[in-house]
């Protein structure tokens, strides 16, 4: 029985995976191959799609037009690295103090703004995003970056997330602490923050996911091409040019997967749930 | 410590892969710079064009005399040729003696048989007639016997510069004039070809620069006629001063200016489309990833007119506010992205 | 000393606004007074007061059909990936193999776009899946973006996207739990369906709550997804509340989105309360009075069971 468990688990877990497989190995797919074998997708017929996963022409073609001849790409990554940058960044500065104050003060008001905080994360960008368009345009924002990062900075996930790990840290360690005679502030960041981290990494790693991954304030808020980020760019798939599609989708990807990679044991530890009572 | 490497591990692929990225940035910059053509861009204006027509002609006396040699005598040697300046008393042509002999000896025998036919009849008019005739043919012997006293050649009688000459050796004297020679005291006339294609561009009244090595100096054309021998148009222009000399090689240049154009663009802009359409390009903004970029799309057009520099132009597409592709650095073609000369 | 103590505390508590009012004066800017400003625009029509935004909404038929789809989504959606990944949480913690966990996640970090290329290409009509469907299974080819499986493939599509995701969280939550009490359970002869459903579901309350939410929020960000794949107006059956909003905003009317939000943020609000209560309720009373009870010993008497 466990056996037949361990080889669904193993199943699921590649299915998950394909995706990636097969931009990664579509990458070294030359465009003609490609036409071949997806062809059926883009012109009509009576034949279906099929895919190589060895390429029959194995080309790097594809990947090193889209590194050295296409400067259009590189403007959309370094666009996304700053927006997720300054969000991450500024998400550190906003949320990660507010989620230890909620965290270390038990009131009936700080359970109420919590409440409220939760309400703001589980509203979709659709609910409020005509009035925060008008917000933005007042502010001048409007068609910037800081109409990306500006309302990002100021949402509630991260706070949830580390209000968890802050929630875990013992009460004892703050009184020593403080009867040490450091001031607040001294005690977040040196105590809270470093004993917390898993936590902090935690939002940024989720946090990372999501607005690198950003879609719908992007394409609502921004019209200038310019100013476009990684995900809102989409390269025609009927185009006879799905090779550099797929080597577009890898260099978007590495960063997120080389992320997940790099974090899978802090996301793992750092997302503390409350714990159950006896 | 697995940590702390771990730690450095991934600091030092991340800074990689921007390094790497950064690198490929600056790289793909560089070669789309380095792909990219520069060009140089215009407006069309509206102008008239002006076309200037230019040539050589020839400068010859405006005074001509005619010279008549004696008709009908075979021309051994003719000693002159068209420039040539001679001065009086230079020969001309020599007839040849024996034909010259033999017309003497004609021209002889006919004088008697006029004198015996005068002697014979007795009315006055006929008398008359005859005389006139005995004294015209006295005359040609005449003449013939001064020529062959000069051993058949004829001289010329006046200075001047051979013009004209109509009479080649080997052919028998004409009747009408052997050569026309001109003389100084009225000035010059410059005579130019124009070829068919400019003839429009020419007209009676025009301006004209003459240019000698010394001086340069502007004369109106006098006329300007169809020269259905050598099918050519020839112009005349009527030139005063005493810094020329006949038979000299000016330089004639003319300019006219045609109608007011609206759509002027130079020569360059045009390019030709086969089946004999052409078409310029023209500067269009697209709003990209990159910033506002200047793509080059196609506008078909008509040549109206043209003239060495630039070409009239009209197009049922064109605006006054394009922006003409003039020239650039690499071929351009509809379509493709152009950077503008700094 | 414990009046030291409290004094201490006090002040370390009084002090320390200046933590929060950055966040909250930034949430209040971006999220709450928005939100307001939607709550009175949907009162309010070409000048005049009224509900009459309402009304439209409540009767107009594209609503309708967006409200019930994604009503449907919700609830066939969530309890599947609650269960699946439950379920794929305890096997993989038996595992241990964190390349397994690796993979599960992947899905997670692509982003949408990448998504749609690869979801154009395999079930496009004439897509890889169909050429496998139909030539190795000899089965009919599946129109994947009309109709009822279209509907399939968006569940499909958000089961995929998050099963790592709330694997992760029930792993964090099972981690919480010390193997010794279902050691001992298991000891005391209980089977293992009976150690699940007595032990651990009771007190993974706090877990549950957190997935429920977190799986709540992502289902509505799978409409990325599907936007990217088909369009604006994709077909009827996966036609969603999002598209709505988008389709009338690019329509400006401002009137019949406000009305919408508003009722879709009440919804929510209600549920997340109702959700919340029912999970949390009793929890909430007990942790309450733990920590009061570490805050004061004389005074009053906190709230303990």
């Amino acid at each position: 029985m466990k056996y037949v468990w361990k080889w669904i688990i193993y199943g699921a877990a590649l299915v998950c995976m394909l995706p990636v497989v097969l931009i990664v190995t579509g990458v070294f797919i030359g465009n003609t191959e490609l036409q071949n074998i997806l062809g059926a997708v883009v012109q009509e017929g009576s034949s279906y799609a099929t895919w190589h996963f060895v390429p029959l022409y194995p080309t790097c073609r594809n990947l090193l037009e889209v590194l050295l001849d296409t400067p259009e790409f590189f403007v959309l990554f370094w666009n996304s690295v700053k927006v997720v940058g300054c969000i991450l960044a500024g998400q550190f500065v906003m949320a990660v103090p507010a989620a230890w104050y909620l965290a270390r003060r038990h009131s009936r008001m700080s359970k109420c703004v919590m409440l409220i905080y939760m309400f703001c994360m589980l509203l979709p960008f659709q609910v409020t995003m005509l009035s925060q368009y008008i917000v933005l345009k007042q502010m001048a924002l409007i068609h910037t970056h800081g109409a990306l990062i500006l309302p990002l900075v100021f949402s509630t996930f991260p706070v949830f997330i580390t209000y968890n790990s802050f929630e875990q840290i013992p009460q004892s360690v703050i009184d020593a602490a403080s009867m040490d005679g450091a001031d607040r502030f001294k005690i977040y960041w040196y105590i809270a923050i470093p004993i917390a981290r898993k936590g902090i990494y935690a939002a940024g790693i989720l946090g990372f996911f999501e607005y690198w991954n950003m879609v719908e304030p992007v394409a609502v808020f921004i019209n200038d091409k310019k100013l476009w980020m990684l995900s809102v760019y989409l390269p025609d798939v009927t185009s006879g040019e799905i090779g550099k599609t797929f080597a577009y989708s890898l260099f978007s990807i590495l960063p997120a997967i080389y992320v997940l990679y790099a974090g899978r044991n802090i996301l793992a530890d750092g997302i503390m749930i409350k714990g159950m009572e006896n | 410590m697995r940590k702390k490497t771990r730690r450095n591990d991934i600091t030092r692929v991340v800074i990689c892969f921007f390094v790497i990225l950064g690198l490929c940035t600056w790289i793909s910059r560089f070669t789309k710079s380095v792909l990219t053509p520069v060009v140089e861009s215009g407006c069309p204006v509206s102008m008239m064009l002006p076309h200037t027509i230019s040539g050589t002609g020839l400068l010859s006396y405006r005074k001509v005399t005619p010279v008549y040699l004696y008709a009908g005598i075979l021309v051994d040697e003719v000693f002159v040729t068209v420039g040539q300046n001679v001065q009086k008393g230079d020969a001309l042509v020599q007839y040849n003696l024996a034909r010259l002999e033999e017309e003497k000896q004609d021209k002889e025998f006919e004088l008697e048989q006029l004198k015996s036919t005068r002697s014979m009849t007795g009315r006055s008019l006929e008398r008359e007639k005859t005389g006139a005739e005995i004294v015209r043919v006295e005359n040609a012997v005449k003449q013939l016997n001064d020529l062959i006293e000069q051993k058949g050649i004829f001289y010329a009688d006046m200075d001047g510069m051979i013009q004209v000459q109509n009479q080649k050796e080997g052919d028998y004297s004409l009747d009408a004039a052997a050569f026309m020679v001109g003389t100084e005291g009225q000035g010059y006339i410059v005579s130019m070809d124009i070829p068919e294609e400019q003839r429009s561009y020419v007209q009676e009244g025009d301006v004209a620069t003459v240019a000698t090595e010394k001086a340069q100096d502007s004369f109106v054309i006098d006329s300007l006629f169809y020269d259905s021998e050598k099918h050519v148009y020839t112009i005349q222009i009527v030139v005063e001063g005493a810094d020329y000399y006949a038979g000299e090689r000016v330089q004639v240049e003319m300019e006219h200016d045609s109608r007011k154009y609206d759509t002027c663009l130079p020569l360059a802009a045009l390019h030709s489309g086969g089946a004999g359409n052409s078409y310029v390009l023209i500067e269009k903004e697209k709003n990209t990833i990159l910033g506002t970029e200047l793509i080059a799309e196609k506008v078909n057009v008509k040549i109206e007119d043209s003239n060495m520099e630039y070409a009239a132009i009209t197009s049922t597409a064109l605006r006054t506010e394009d922006r003409v592709i003039i020239s650039s650095d690499k071929n351009v073609e509809e379509g493709d992205i152009v950077r503008e000369k700094q | 000393m414990q009046k030291d103590k409290n004094r201490h505390i006090r002040q370390f508590i009084q002090s320390d606004i200046g933590f929060i009012l950055p966040s909250l004066l930034g949430v209040l800017l971006f999220t709450l007074l928005p939100l307001l400003d939607v709550i009175r625009r949907s009162f309010v029509n070409a000048g005049h007061p009224g509900f009459i935004n309402y009304r439209v909404v409540l009767s107009n038929s594209s609503f309708r059909l967006a409200f019930r789809n994604t009503l449907q989504f919700e609830m066939i959606s969530l309890p599947l990936l609650f269960v699946i990944s439950l379920l794929i949480a305890i096997a993989v913690k038996e595992i241990k193999h964190s390349f397994v966990t690796f993979a599960f996640l992947l899905p997670m970090a692509i982003p949408s776009n990448s998504v749609a290329v690869i979801w154009r290409i395999l079930f496009d009509d004439h897509g890889i899946v169909n050429g496998w469907i139909v030539n190795v299974f000899h089965g009919d080819a599946v129109q994947f973006l009309q109709g009822n499986a279209a509907f399939g493939l968006l569940i499909a599509t958000f089961l995929w996207k998050n099963v790592g995701y709330n694997m992760l969280l029930w792993l964090a939550g099972l981690a919480m739990f010390p193997p010794e009490i279902s050691e001992a359970a298991k000891i005391d002869g209980a089977g293992k369906v009976v150690i699940f459903i007595r032990i651990l579901l009771p007190n993974l309350r706090g877990t549950i709550f957190t997935v429920w939410m977190l799986s709540l929020m992502n289902s509505f960000k799978i409409f990325r997804e599907v936007y990217l794949i088909a369009g604006n107006y994709p077909d009827d059956h996966i036609y969603l509340l999002q598209h709505l909003f988008n389709n009338w905003f690019s329509k400006l009317e401002i009137g019949k989105i406000a009305a919408a939000a508003c009722i879709t943020a009440v919804l929510f609000f209600v549920i997340l309360l109702s959700v919340r209560y029912m999970v949390m309720g009793k929890q909430e009373k007990n942790r309450l009075g733990r920590s009061w009870r570490h805050q004061r010993i004389s005074g009053k008497k906190g709230k303990n069971i």
